[in-house]
């Protein structure tokens, strides 16, 4: 296994490990009652300062470990291929994110107050930001695919 | 990926260069062991400079390292 390899296994593990219980977490607070907006920042400050902390301890083991790691055109190539996968994706996801809240607010009755209910910022951020973190663990999943089986020019 | 393949003789040639080992050949070429692998068992296309580079560690023109099959279907391009 290459220094790039390890490196790509890091990241997502670091990813999952930080984000899976990030989101389980805020899917709670939006199932619930109470004010969310306050909540939401924090948790997403502590995972993002989480995240980086974790990453950085596990990219300087790797250094630590293996050495300087050596980049070559191979990696470049995994590195194109795995960019244009979580680009396509984020785009993707995106758009069918916002359109399913769209459609979801249209069919949603109208309110008592003869309004539509749209959702609001604080669910529409929260959705595209995992549509971010989807699209850069689909990255690093590809760049680990690439390097133990895909065959590729 | 295009139906042509590169096919290469690096495993004969290294077994040639006295059991080179895919480590001292990457050192030569300026890449990782891994590339050395993918581009021996053809999961890798290498870019021209590359193949280039491998030749010349080798002492051999490039076509005795690298060949390329075209696809079948198509047949050879006419003049």
């Amino acid at each position: 296994m290459s220094s790039t390899e390890r490196s790509a296994w890091i990241r997502l593990g670091s990813l999952l490990i930080v984000f899976v219980p990030y989101f389980l977490y805020v899917l709670r607070l939006f199932d619930g009652d109470g004010p969310v907006g306050r909540a939401t920042c924090v948790a997403i400050l502590a995972a993002a300062v989480t995240h980086g902390v974790l990453n950085a301890l596990g990219q300087f083991a790797l250094r630590l470990a293996f050495g300087r790691q050596m980049y070559d055109e191979r990696d470049a190539a995994i590195d194109a291929i795995s960019l244009r996968v979580s680009y396509f994706t984020l785009i993707t996801l995106v758009l069918c994110a916002l359109s399913t809240m769209a459609l979801l607010g249209a069919i949603t009755p109208l309110s008592s107050t003869g309004t539509i209910l749209l959702p609001g910022f604080a669910v529409t951020s929260q959705f595209v930001f995992l549509c971010i973190v989807a699209a850069e663990a689909l990255r690093h999943a590809t760049q680990l695919f690439c390097y133990r089986r895909a065959a590729f020019a | 990926m295009s139906d042509a393949t590169i096919t290469n003789n690096i495993r004969r040639l290294r077994f040639d260069a006295g059991e080179m080992t895919q480590q001292t050949l990457a050192d030569e070429v300026g890449v990782t062991r891994q590339t050395i692998l993918a581009i021996e068992a053809a999961k890798y296309a290498p870019s021209l400079e590359l193949a280039f580079r491998i030749a010349y560690a080798f002492g051999q023109p490039l076509e005795a390292v690298f060949q390329y099959e075209a696809p079948k279907a198509k047949g050879p391009r006419r003049p």
